[in-house]
Protein backbone atom coordinates (compact mmCIF):
# COMPACT_ATOMS: atom_id res chain seq x y z
CA UNK A 1 0.00 0.00 0.00
CA UNK A 2 2.75 2.20 0.67
CA UNK A 3 4.47 1.97 -2.20
CA UNK A 4 1.18 2.42 -4.26
CA UNK A 5 0.80 5.75 -2.33
CA UNK A 6 4.46 6.72 -3.27
CA UNK A 7 4.41 5.39 -6.95
CA UNK A 8 1.13 8.05 -6.93
CA UNK A 9 2.95 10.63 -5.81
CA UNK A 10 5.63 10.36 -8.04
CA UNK A 11 3.64 10.27 -10.86
CA UNK A 12 2.00 13.51 -9.82
CA UNK A 13 4.74 15.65 -8.77
CA UNK A 14 7.86 14.08 -11.00
CA UNK A 15 6.37 16.11 -14.13
CA UNK A 16 6.05 19.12 -11.77
CA UNK A 17 9.55 19.07 -10.36
CA UNK A 18 10.89 18.36 -14.15
CA UNK A 19 9.37 21.58 -15.25
CA UNK A 20 10.65 23.27 -12.29
CA UNK A 21 13.55 22.83 -12.86
CA UNK A 22 13.30 23.32 -16.86
CA UNK A 23 12.00 27.21 -15.56
CA UNK A 24 15.20 27.70 -13.31
CA UNK A 25 17.49 26.46 -16.28
CA UNK A 26 15.86 27.89 -18.61
CA UNK A 27 16.39 31.38 -16.36
CA UNK A 28 19.96 30.22 -15.65
CA UNK A 29 20.95 30.38 -19.16
CA UNK A 30 19.14 33.86 -19.82
CA UNK A 31 21.30 34.69 -16.79
CA UNK A 32 24.38 33.08 -18.22
CA UNK A 33 23.82 34.58 -21.72
CA UNK A 34 23.28 38.59 -20.84
CA UNK A 35 26.33 38.33 -18.61
CA UNK A 36 28.26 37.85 -21.61
CA UNK A 37 27.12 41.27 -22.37
CA UNK A 38 29.45 43.68 -19.71
CA UNK A 39 28.64 47.14 -21.82
CA UNK A 40 27.33 48.09 -24.90
CA UNK A 41 26.22 51.36 -26.60
CA UNK A 42 23.52 51.69 -29.69
CA UNK A 43 22.07 54.45 -31.99
CA UNK A 44 18.25 53.89 -31.59
CA UNK A 45 15.07 55.31 -32.67
CA UNK A 46 12.23 55.67 -30.94
CA UNK A 47 8.92 55.49 -32.16
CA UNK A 48 6.30 56.66 -29.81
CA UNK A 49 2.90 55.95 -30.43
CA UNK A 50 0.43 57.11 -28.09
CA UNK A 51 -2.98 58.59 -28.60
CA UNK A 52 -2.17 61.89 -26.51
CA UNK A 53 1.36 62.27 -28.02
CA UNK A 54 2.60 63.92 -31.08
CA UNK A 55 6.58 63.25 -30.97
CA UNK A 56 8.32 62.63 -34.37
CA UNK A 57 10.60 59.38 -34.45
CA UNK A 58 13.29 60.52 -32.29
CA UNK A 59 17.33 59.58 -32.72
CA UNK A 60 19.52 58.77 -29.74
CA UNK A 61 22.10 56.95 -28.31
CA UNK A 62 22.33 54.12 -24.98
CA UNK A 63 24.86 53.51 -22.63
CA UNK A 64 24.51 49.98 -20.43
CA UNK A 65 26.94 48.62 -17.86
CA UNK A 66 26.58 44.98 -16.02
CA UNK A 67 24.59 44.82 -14.26
CA UNK A 68 22.40 47.69 -13.92
CA UNK A 69 24.07 50.86 -15.13
CA UNK A 70 22.01 52.92 -17.92
CA UNK A 71 22.79 56.10 -19.96
CA UNK A 72 20.54 57.50 -22.16
CA UNK A 73 20.71 60.20 -24.95
CA UNK A 74 18.88 62.21 -27.31
CA UNK A 75 19.44 64.91 -29.64
CA UNK A 76 16.39 66.82 -29.06
CA UNK A 77 14.18 65.73 -26.45
CA UNK A 78 12.79 62.24 -26.29
CA UNK A 79 10.65 59.61 -24.27
CA UNK A 80 12.15 56.42 -23.69
CA UNK A 81 9.69 53.83 -21.88
CA UNK A 82 11.26 53.02 -18.21
CA UNK A 83 10.29 49.27 -19.32
CA UNK A 84 11.12 47.58 -22.14
CA UNK A 85 14.84 48.42 -22.54
CA UNK A 86 15.84 44.17 -22.74
CA UNK A 87 18.25 44.92 -19.93
CA UNK A 88 15.90 46.07 -17.16
CA UNK A 89 14.64 42.15 -17.20
CA UNK A 90 18.37 41.10 -16.99
CA UNK A 91 18.32 43.55 -13.61
CA UNK A 92 15.43 42.51 -13.08
CA UNK A 93 16.20 38.39 -13.02
CA UNK A 94 19.55 38.87 -10.92
CA UNK A 95 16.71 39.71 -7.98
CA UNK A 96 15.43 36.98 -5.95
CA UNK A 97 13.17 35.48 -7.83
CA UNK A 98 11.09 32.39 -8.05
CA UNK A 99 10.66 30.94 -11.68
CA UNK A 100 7.71 29.20 -12.21
CA UNK A 101 7.00 27.04 -15.79
CA UNK A 102 3.69 27.33 -17.36
CA UNK A 103 3.21 25.94 -20.74
CA UNK A 104 4.94 25.97 -23.99
CA UNK A 105 3.53 26.68 -27.63
CA UNK A 106 5.15 25.69 -31.06
CA UNK A 107 7.85 28.43 -30.37
CA UNK A 108 8.23 29.43 -26.84
CA UNK A 109 8.28 28.05 -23.45
CA UNK A 110 6.02 30.01 -21.09
CA UNK A 111 7.42 30.92 -17.46
CA UNK A 112 6.11 33.46 -14.85
CA UNK A 113 8.73 34.89 -12.78
CA UNK A 114 7.50 36.02 -8.93
CA UNK A 115 9.57 38.38 -7.06
CA UNK A 116 10.95 37.35 -3.91
CA UNK A 117 11.55 40.76 -2.39
CA UNK A 118 9.24 43.23 -0.63
CA UNK A 119 10.75 45.78 -2.80
CA UNK A 120 10.56 44.54 -6.53
CA UNK A 121 9.14 47.23 -8.67
CA UNK A 122 7.17 44.49 -10.07
CA UNK A 123 4.29 42.63 -9.30
CA UNK A 124 4.46 39.08 -11.65
CA UNK A 125 6.01 38.88 -15.00
CA UNK A 126 5.96 36.69 -17.97
CA UNK A 127 8.65 35.57 -20.13
CA UNK A 128 8.21 33.83 -23.42
CA UNK A 129 11.73 31.91 -23.72
CA UNK A 130 12.87 30.72 -27.54
CA UNK A 131 13.04 26.82 -27.51
CA UNK A 132 15.72 26.58 -29.64
CA UNK A 133 17.48 29.46 -28.85
CA UNK A 134 16.87 30.40 -25.80
CA UNK A 135 16.45 33.68 -25.69
CA UNK A 136 13.28 35.97 -24.61
CA UNK A 137 10.85 36.70 -27.46
CA UNK A 138 8.30 38.64 -25.48
CA UNK A 139 7.72 39.45 -22.33
CA UNK A 140 4.86 41.11 -19.80
CA UNK A 141 5.46 43.18 -16.52
CA UNK A 142 2.81 43.64 -14.50
CA UNK A 143 4.02 46.24 -11.86
CA UNK A 144 2.26 48.16 -9.16
CA UNK A 145 3.21 51.77 -10.77
CA UNK A 146 2.75 51.54 -14.43
CA UNK A 147 0.33 48.48 -14.90
CA UNK A 148 1.26 46.20 -17.40
CA UNK A 149 3.93 46.46 -19.83
CA UNK A 150 4.23 44.25 -22.61
CA UNK A 151 7.60 43.81 -24.94
CA UNK A 152 8.15 41.49 -27.88
CA UNK A 153 12.11 41.51 -29.44
CA UNK A 154 13.40 41.00 -32.75
CA UNK A 155 17.00 39.97 -33.01
CA UNK A 156 19.59 40.41 -35.72
CA UNK A 157 22.69 38.21 -36.32
CA UNK A 158 24.59 39.66 -33.82
CA UNK A 159 26.74 36.97 -31.51
CA UNK A 160 25.04 38.09 -28.26
CA UNK A 161 21.11 38.26 -27.36
CA UNK A 162 20.59 41.96 -28.07
CA UNK A 163 17.61 42.68 -29.79
CA UNK A 164 17.70 44.85 -32.74
CA UNK A 165 13.62 45.82 -32.42
CA UNK A 166 12.07 46.28 -29.43
CA UNK A 167 8.10 46.86 -29.38
CA UNK A 168 6.80 47.89 -25.76
CA UNK A 169 3.31 48.49 -25.44
CA UNK A 170 2.06 49.70 -22.53
CA UNK A 171 -1.01 51.35 -20.46
CA UNK A 172 -0.96 55.09 -19.81
CA UNK A 173 -3.70 56.99 -18.00
CA UNK A 174 -5.00 60.02 -20.18
CA UNK A 175 -3.30 63.23 -18.84
CA UNK A 176 -5.69 66.21 -18.23
CA UNK A 177 -3.49 68.97 -19.78
CA UNK A 178 -4.49 71.88 -17.61
CA UNK A 179 -5.26 74.50 -20.94
CA UNK A 180 -4.54 77.73 -18.94
CA UNK A 181 -0.93 77.00 -18.92
CA UNK A 182 -0.54 77.36 -22.41
CA UNK A 183 -3.82 78.99 -23.51
CA UNK A 184 -6.46 76.77 -25.66
CA UNK A 185 -8.06 76.89 -28.83
CA UNK A 186 -11.70 77.75 -28.92
CA UNK A 187 -12.20 77.12 -32.08
CA UNK A 188 -13.16 73.87 -33.80
CA UNK A 189 -11.92 71.65 -31.08
CA UNK A 190 -11.66 67.84 -31.27
CA UNK A 191 -13.65 65.65 -29.75
CA UNK A 192 -11.93 64.04 -26.86
CA UNK A 193 -12.01 60.45 -25.59
CA UNK A 194 -12.87 60.42 -21.67
CA UNK A 195 -11.66 57.02 -20.84
CA UNK A 196 -9.06 57.22 -17.90
CA UNK A 197 -6.41 54.87 -19.63
CA UNK A 198 -5.48 54.53 -22.69
CA UNK A 199 -2.32 52.14 -25.02
CA UNK A 200 0.60 53.40 -25.75
CA UNK A 201 3.46 51.48 -28.44
CA UNK A 202 7.03 52.25 -28.50
CA UNK A 203 9.18 50.88 -30.94
CA UNK A 204 13.22 51.17 -30.24
CA UNK A 205 15.34 50.04 -33.55
CA UNK A 206 18.62 49.62 -32.42
CA UNK A 207 21.83 50.07 -34.41
CA UNK A 208 25.27 50.64 -34.99
CA UNK A 209 26.43 48.48 -31.19
CA UNK A 210 29.62 48.50 -29.84
CA UNK A 211 29.48 45.73 -27.15
CA UNK A 212 31.40 44.83 -24.35
CA UNK A 213 33.89 48.13 -24.92
CA UNK A 214 35.47 50.00 -22.35
CA UNK A 215 32.49 52.67 -20.03
CA UNK A 216 33.89 53.91 -17.16
CA UNK A 217 31.44 54.24 -14.25
CA UNK A 218 32.21 57.82 -14.23
CA UNK A 219 30.22 58.23 -17.35
CA UNK A 220 26.96 56.89 -15.61
CA UNK A 221 27.15 59.27 -13.04
CA UNK A 222 28.74 62.63 -14.17
CA UNK A 223 26.86 64.71 -17.04
CA UNK A 224 29.96 63.46 -19.11
CA UNK A 225 28.31 64.49 -22.52
CA UNK A 226 27.78 61.20 -25.15
CA UNK A 227 29.48 62.42 -28.07
CA UNK A 228 33.08 63.10 -25.94
CA UNK A 229 33.42 58.94 -24.81
CA UNK A 230 35.27 57.05 -27.11
CA UNK A 231 33.73 53.30 -26.90
CA UNK A 232 36.71 50.86 -27.64
CA UNK A 233 35.43 47.84 -28.77
CA UNK A 234 36.95 44.12 -27.33
CA UNK B 1 -0.73 108.64 -51.47
CA UNK B 2 3.07 107.07 -50.21
CA UNK B 3 3.29 111.16 -49.43
CA UNK B 4 0.03 110.88 -46.87
CA UNK B 5 1.36 107.54 -45.17
CA UNK B 6 4.48 109.23 -44.73
CA UNK B 7 3.38 112.39 -43.30
CA UNK B 8 0.50 110.03 -40.92
CA UNK B 9 3.48 108.01 -39.64
CA UNK B 10 5.42 110.93 -38.78
CA UNK B 11 2.17 112.42 -36.78
CA UNK B 12 2.13 108.69 -34.98
CA UNK B 13 5.68 108.75 -34.11
CA UNK B 14 5.69 111.80 -32.61
CA UNK B 15 3.06 110.83 -29.80
CA UNK B 16 3.86 109.29 -26.86
CA UNK B 17 1.17 106.90 -27.11
CA UNK B 18 2.49 104.89 -29.66
CA UNK B 19 5.27 103.49 -27.79
CA UNK B 20 3.04 102.44 -24.81
CA UNK B 21 2.73 99.26 -27.17
CA UNK B 22 6.31 98.43 -26.99
CA UNK B 23 7.18 99.49 -24.13
CA UNK B 24 4.43 96.74 -22.65
CA UNK B 25 5.52 94.11 -24.89
CA UNK B 26 9.39 94.90 -24.05
CA UNK B 27 8.21 94.41 -19.84
CA UNK B 28 5.70 91.76 -20.53
CA UNK B 29 7.64 89.24 -22.64
CA UNK B 30 10.92 90.66 -20.29
CA UNK B 31 9.09 89.56 -17.44
CA UNK B 32 7.90 86.29 -18.67
CA UNK B 33 11.31 85.39 -20.39
CA UNK B 34 12.53 85.80 -16.90
CA UNK B 35 9.92 84.13 -14.80
CA UNK B 36 10.40 81.10 -17.20
CA UNK B 37 14.09 81.13 -16.76
CA UNK B 38 14.13 80.91 -13.18
CA UNK B 39 11.05 78.47 -12.67
CA UNK B 40 9.96 77.15 -15.85
CA UNK B 41 11.35 73.53 -15.35
CA UNK B 42 9.91 72.72 -12.05
CA UNK B 43 6.34 74.42 -13.92
CA UNK B 44 6.53 71.91 -16.76
CA UNK B 45 7.70 68.94 -14.46
CA UNK B 46 4.79 69.28 -12.88
CA UNK B 47 2.87 69.40 -16.30
CA UNK B 48 4.25 66.40 -17.49
CA UNK B 49 4.92 64.57 -14.18
CA UNK B 50 2.21 61.55 -15.13
CA UNK B 51 4.56 60.95 -18.40
CA UNK B 52 7.73 60.65 -16.41
CA UNK B 53 5.86 57.29 -14.79
CA UNK B 54 6.23 55.41 -17.65
CA UNK B 55 8.71 57.37 -19.76
CA UNK B 56 12.47 58.30 -19.18
CA UNK B 57 12.37 62.02 -20.26
CA UNK B 58 15.37 63.04 -21.81
CA UNK B 59 16.44 66.36 -23.24
CA UNK B 60 15.48 70.34 -21.95
CA UNK B 61 12.18 71.22 -23.29
CA UNK B 62 12.25 74.86 -21.49
CA UNK B 63 13.55 76.27 -24.47
CA UNK B 64 13.23 79.30 -26.23
CA UNK B 65 10.85 78.12 -28.59
CA UNK B 66 8.54 76.43 -25.84
CA UNK B 67 9.09 79.71 -24.22
CA UNK B 68 7.86 82.20 -26.83
CA UNK B 69 4.77 79.74 -27.55
CA UNK B 70 4.20 80.80 -24.13
CA UNK B 71 4.93 84.90 -24.60
CA UNK B 72 2.76 84.24 -27.79
CA UNK B 73 -0.31 83.08 -25.64
CA UNK B 74 -0.04 85.59 -22.82
CA UNK B 75 0.48 88.44 -24.94
CA UNK B 76 -2.89 87.40 -27.30
CA UNK B 77 -5.32 88.83 -25.08
CA UNK B 78 -2.84 91.97 -24.08
CA UNK B 79 -1.82 92.90 -27.64
CA UNK B 80 -5.64 94.22 -28.93
CA UNK B 81 -5.91 96.51 -26.26
CA UNK B 82 -2.16 97.98 -27.56
CA UNK B 83 -3.50 97.86 -31.04
CA UNK B 84 -6.60 99.58 -29.66
CA UNK B 85 -4.94 102.15 -28.59
CA UNK B 86 -3.34 103.64 -32.06
CA UNK B 87 -6.05 102.70 -34.59
CA UNK B 88 -9.28 104.33 -32.11
CA UNK B 89 -6.81 107.24 -32.04
CA UNK B 90 -6.29 107.94 -35.75
CA UNK B 91 -9.15 109.73 -36.81
CA UNK B 92 -10.87 110.73 -33.40
CA UNK B 93 -7.42 112.06 -32.09
CA UNK B 94 -7.97 114.73 -35.49
CA UNK B 95 -11.13 115.58 -34.40
CA UNK B 96 -10.27 115.76 -30.39
CA UNK B 97 -7.43 118.19 -31.63
CA UNK B 98 -9.69 119.60 -33.44
CA UNK B 99 -7.49 119.82 -36.60
CA UNK B 100 -10.00 117.85 -39.22
CA UNK B 101 -11.65 120.66 -40.56
CA UNK B 102 -7.42 122.55 -40.99
CA UNK B 103 -6.07 118.82 -42.87
CA UNK B 104 -9.30 119.15 -44.74
CA UNK B 105 -8.38 122.30 -46.80
CA UNK B 106 -5.74 120.69 -48.04
CA UNK B 107 -6.23 118.99 -51.47
CA UNK B 108 -6.78 116.08 -51.18
CA UNK B 109 -9.25 113.95 -50.82
CA UNK B 110 -11.69 112.32 -47.55
CA UNK B 111 -11.22 108.60 -48.85
CA UNK B 112 -7.52 109.34 -49.80
CA UNK B 113 -6.33 110.59 -46.07
CA UNK B 114 -8.60 107.88 -44.33
CA UNK B 115 -7.07 105.34 -46.56
CA UNK B 116 -3.26 106.72 -45.76
CA UNK B 117 -4.60 106.59 -41.80
CA UNK B 118 -6.10 102.82 -41.95
CA UNK B 119 -2.63 101.71 -44.04
CA UNK B 120 -0.43 103.36 -41.03
CA UNK B 121 -3.00 101.88 -38.53
CA UNK B 122 -2.78 98.91 -39.80
CA UNK B 123 1.39 99.35 -40.38
CA UNK B 124 1.77 100.01 -36.86
CA UNK B 125 -0.31 96.83 -35.74
CA UNK B 126 2.50 95.17 -37.96
CA UNK B 127 5.28 96.52 -36.26
CA UNK B 128 3.70 95.82 -33.07
CA UNK B 129 3.82 92.05 -34.01
CA UNK B 130 6.76 91.85 -35.83
CA UNK B 131 8.62 93.53 -32.47
CA UNK B 132 6.50 90.73 -30.35
CA UNK B 133 8.69 88.02 -32.44
CA UNK B 134 12.09 89.88 -32.52
CA UNK B 135 11.71 90.14 -28.74
CA UNK B 136 10.46 86.25 -28.31
CA UNK B 137 12.50 84.76 -30.54
CA UNK B 138 15.90 86.73 -30.80
CA UNK B 139 16.04 88.50 -27.65
CA UNK B 140 14.93 85.22 -25.86
CA UNK B 141 18.05 83.10 -26.99
CA UNK B 142 20.14 85.33 -24.61
CA UNK B 143 18.11 83.38 -21.92
CA UNK B 144 17.34 80.03 -23.39
CA UNK B 145 18.67 77.61 -26.01
CA UNK B 146 17.43 76.47 -28.62
CA UNK B 147 15.81 72.80 -28.74
CA UNK B 148 12.55 70.63 -29.77
CA UNK B 149 9.41 72.51 -28.43
CA UNK B 150 6.41 71.03 -26.66
CA UNK B 151 3.18 72.28 -26.51
CA UNK B 152 0.28 71.37 -24.70
CA UNK B 153 -3.07 72.02 -26.51
CA UNK B 154 -5.96 68.61 -27.15
CA UNK B 155 -2.92 66.24 -26.95
CA UNK B 156 1.05 67.22 -25.77
CA UNK B 157 2.51 68.08 -29.64
CA UNK B 158 6.27 68.19 -29.30
CA UNK B 159 7.85 69.59 -32.34
CA UNK B 160 11.79 68.90 -33.47
CA UNK B 161 13.84 72.43 -33.17
CA UNK B 162 13.77 71.91 -37.25
CA UNK B 163 10.18 72.06 -37.63
CA UNK B 164 9.55 74.92 -35.76
CA UNK B 165 10.37 78.41 -36.92
CA UNK B 166 8.24 78.03 -40.01
CA UNK B 167 5.31 77.35 -37.69
CA UNK B 168 6.32 80.28 -35.73
CA UNK B 169 6.54 82.14 -38.68
CA UNK B 170 2.91 81.55 -40.03
CA UNK B 171 1.71 81.61 -36.53
CA UNK B 172 2.94 85.34 -36.44
CA UNK B 173 1.62 85.82 -40.10
CA UNK B 174 -1.80 84.87 -38.67
CA UNK B 175 -2.03 86.44 -35.72
CA UNK B 176 -1.08 89.84 -37.52
CA UNK B 177 -4.08 89.13 -39.74
CA UNK B 178 -5.90 88.83 -36.40
CA UNK B 179 -4.65 91.82 -35.17
CA UNK B 180 -5.25 93.89 -38.08
CA UNK B 181 -9.54 92.94 -37.64
CA UNK B 182 -9.21 94.30 -34.07
CA UNK B 183 -7.52 97.64 -35.25
CA UNK B 184 -9.93 97.88 -38.13
CA UNK B 185 -12.64 97.73 -35.74
CA UNK B 186 -10.91 100.11 -33.28
CA UNK B 187 -10.49 102.19 -36.51
CA UNK B 188 -14.45 102.19 -37.59
CA UNK B 189 -15.32 103.22 -34.36
CA UNK B 190 -12.47 106.11 -34.51
CA UNK B 191 -14.10 107.41 -37.15
CA UNK B 192 -18.00 107.80 -35.68
CA UNK B 193 -16.02 109.39 -32.21
CA UNK B 194 -14.82 112.56 -31.13
CA UNK B 195 -12.69 111.67 -28.84
CA UNK B 196 -10.27 108.70 -28.44
CA UNK B 197 -11.52 106.85 -25.35
CA UNK B 198 -14.50 106.12 -26.60
CA UNK B 199 -13.34 103.95 -29.95
CA UNK B 200 -11.04 102.05 -27.06
CA UNK B 201 -13.77 101.53 -24.82
CA UNK B 202 -15.94 100.89 -27.58
CA UNK B 203 -13.58 97.81 -29.31
CA UNK B 204 -12.44 96.66 -26.32
CA UNK B 205 -16.12 96.23 -25.29
CA UNK B 206 -17.35 94.12 -28.66
CA UNK B 207 -13.67 92.02 -28.32
CA UNK B 208 -15.05 90.91 -24.65
CA UNK B 209 -18.55 90.21 -25.53
CA UNK B 210 -17.85 88.54 -28.40
CA UNK B 211 -14.72 86.46 -27.00
CA UNK B 212 -17.40 85.53 -23.97
CA UNK B 213 -20.37 84.16 -26.57
CA UNK B 214 -17.26 82.56 -28.45
CA UNK B 215 -16.24 80.36 -25.74
CA UNK B 216 -19.97 79.92 -23.84
CA UNK B 217 -20.82 76.44 -24.24
CA UNK B 218 -24.56 77.36 -25.06
CA UNK B 219 -26.16 75.92 -27.54
CA UNK B 220 -28.06 79.50 -28.43
CA UNK B 221 -24.96 80.81 -30.05
CA UNK B 222 -23.78 78.03 -31.86
CA UNK B 223 -25.40 79.58 -34.74
CA UNK B 224 -23.23 82.79 -34.68
CA UNK B 225 -20.21 81.36 -33.28
CA UNK B 226 -18.64 80.85 -36.80
CA UNK B 227 -19.24 84.20 -38.24
CA UNK B 228 -17.42 86.08 -34.75
CA UNK B 229 -14.02 87.17 -35.45
CA UNK B 230 -12.92 86.20 -31.80
CA UNK B 231 -13.65 82.28 -32.42
CA UNK B 232 -10.64 83.01 -34.70
CA UNK B 233 -8.52 84.62 -32.52
CA UNK B 234 -6.80 82.08 -31.39
CA UNK B 235 -6.49 80.41 -34.40
CA UNK B 236 -2.60 80.69 -35.05
CA UNK B 237 -1.91 77.79 -32.32
CA UNK B 238 -3.63 75.81 -35.34
CA UNK B 239 0.02 75.87 -36.76
CA UNK B 240 1.01 73.97 -33.86
CA UNK B 241 -1.07 71.31 -33.78
CA UNK B 242 -0.43 68.19 -35.64
CA UNK B 243 -1.29 67.08 -38.16
CA UNK B 244 -2.05 70.69 -39.55
CA UNK B 245 -5.79 71.76 -40.22
CA UNK B 246 -5.76 72.97 -43.45
CA UNK B 247 -9.32 73.70 -43.93
CA UNK B 248 -9.63 75.21 -40.37
CA UNK B 249 -6.94 77.82 -41.01
CA UNK B 250 -8.51 78.75 -44.75
CA UNK B 251 -11.79 79.30 -43.27
CA UNK B 252 -10.38 81.11 -40.15
CA UNK B 253 -8.45 83.62 -42.30
CA UNK B 254 -11.42 84.21 -44.96
CA UNK B 255 -13.55 85.08 -42.20
CA UNK B 256 -11.05 87.84 -40.49
CA UNK B 257 -10.45 89.06 -43.85
CA UNK B 258 -14.25 89.46 -44.72
CA UNK B 259 -14.19 91.68 -41.06
CA UNK B 260 -11.39 93.40 -42.29
CA UNK B 261 -12.98 94.24 -45.76
CA UNK B 262 -16.39 95.21 -44.02
CA UNK B 263 -14.93 97.22 -41.36
CA UNK B 264 -12.79 99.49 -43.52
CA UNK B 265 -15.76 100.08 -46.37
CA UNK B 266 -18.06 100.77 -43.14
CA UNK B 267 -15.51 103.41 -41.60
CA UNK B 268 -15.02 104.45 -45.18
CA UNK B 269 -18.68 105.46 -46.12
CA UNK B 270 -18.86 106.57 -42.44
CA UNK B 271 -15.63 109.15 -42.83
CA UNK B 272 -16.36 110.12 -46.62
CA UNK B 273 -20.49 111.39 -45.38
CA UNK B 274 -19.28 112.90 -42.03
CA UNK B 275 -20.48 116.26 -41.05
CA UNK B 276 -17.04 117.40 -39.78
CA UNK B 277 -17.85 120.40 -37.45
CA UNK B 278 -13.93 120.28 -35.88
Amino acid sequence: MKSISLFVLLLIFTPAIKAQSLADSLVKHIITNSSKIQTFSADVLIDVDVDFIRIPIKKGKIFFKSPDKFKFRATGFALVPKKGLNFSMQKMLLQPHTALYVSSDDTNHLIKIVPMTADADYVIASLWIDKNLIRINKMEITSPKQGNSLMSFEYGNLPYDLPVSTKVSFDIAQIDIPMQFMGNMAMDKKKKDKSDKTSGNVILNYSNFKINGEIPDTFFDEEVESDSLIILEN
Amino acid sequence: MINLIRIEFQKLFRRGLTYIGFAAILLIVLVIQVGMYVEGKKLLDFLIKSLSDVFLLEGNLINIYTVSYIVLTSLWIHIPVLVAIVAGDMVSGEAGRGTFRLLLTRPVSRGKLLTAKYITAQVYTAMLVVFLAIMSLVIGRFFFPAGDMIVLLETINIFDSTDVLWRFGAAYGYGMISMWVVSGLAFLFSTKATNSLGPVVASMSVLILFTIISNFSIGIFDPIKPFLFTTYLNGWQLFFDEPLRMDAIIKAITIMVAHITVFYLAAWLIFTRKDIQS
